[in-house]
């Protein structure tokens, strides 16, 4: 059978935090909180000097691939419309018997 | 020093006035946070994200209150904070679990005995704390602040910005509830 708690023993429990003593922070507490501070702030520093030269890296990149399929597209499409017009007058000229 | 003293130092980023600051608050916020987190560690490490906090924000301190009312507002809003970060966190737990390949328990135990509580009290102390944990954040905030911190009436109605009629209703509430909790509680 199970057993609840009577009303003597809930207020009882209920008493047990009233002679809690307070914790005490932990030792070198502040030395780690230290630490702490100085490695949030370390990635801060580093960021700026690395940030130019990645967007820059990026950037080029970016104009480089464009540059390359600009110039890709343009000279394979001047092949494609030469020949698709030699091709055109060759057939008006046979359609029609020029 | 005087808190004025110390504000102004410490907006100024004054390294030998943090340093007495935190000296001064440490075991105050710590036990505040071990009393909402219930855990050793996760208590160590809240309590020094409020200190970063002051440090970053204190040049945005009105003074509208007093230096240790504020303290203790970062401190309640970051254990809160905390503990919904965890309650996130236990709900994917059976997601976690299937990708965690290190042996170390993901959760961390229910039971947690404050240092503070006597030898004869710590099984009824340690009940007590695991219903606190079921009760509202307002009420546990009020709660704990008043029994593990010590704090007044007044002082727990200014940090809660509410008046100490409402802090008294918020601790008999609170009261009921763990005592309703109790007596359904099996032994």
């Amino acid at each position: 059978m199970e057993k609840k708690f009577n009303q003597h023993q809930t207020e009882e429990i209920l008493q047990s935090l009233d002679r809690v003593q307070k914790a005490q922070a932990p030792d070198y507490f502040y030395t780690r909180l230290e630490a702490r501070m100085m490695h949030l702030d370390a990635p801060k520093n580093r960021f700026p000097i690395l940030k130019p030269v990645l967007i820059t890296m990026g950037l080029a990149f970016f104009i480089f691939c464009n540059l390359y399929t600009i110039g890709k597209n343009s000279s394979g499409q001047k092949v494609k419309i030469e020949a698709t017009t030699e091709a055109t007058i060759e057939d008006f000229a046979n359609t029609y018997q020029l | 020093m005087t808190d004025h003293e110390l504000i102004l130092l410490l907006q100024q980023k004054n390294e030998p006035a943090f340093k007495a600051f935190v000296l001064q608050y440490q075991d105050k916020v710590y036990n505040t946070c071990l009393g909402m987190l219930q855990n050793e560690k996760d208590a160590e490490d809240a309590a020094q994200e409020v200190f970063i906090q002051v440090f970053r924000s204190i040049s945005q301190f009105q003074g509208n209150s007093t230096l240790s009312t504020w303290v203790y507002r970062i401190t309640v809003s970051k254990c809160l904070d905390f503990l919904r970060h965890k309650k996130r966190k236990k709900r994917f737990g059976f997601l976690t679990a299937l990708f965690y390949t290190d042996n170390s328990p993901i959760h961390d135990k229910i039971e947690f005995v404050h240092p503070g509580i006597l030898q004869e009290e710590k099984e009824q102390a340690s009940l007590l704390l695991q219903k606190i944990n079921e009760l509202s954040e307002n009420q546990r905030v009020a709660f704990i602040l008043n029994k593990i911190e010590g704090l007044s009436y007044s002082e727990i109605a200014a940090i809660l910005s509410v008046s100490e009629t409402a802090v008294d209703a918020l601790l008999q509430r609170a009261k009921q509830n763990l005592r309703k909790k109790l007596e359904h509680q099996k032994k």
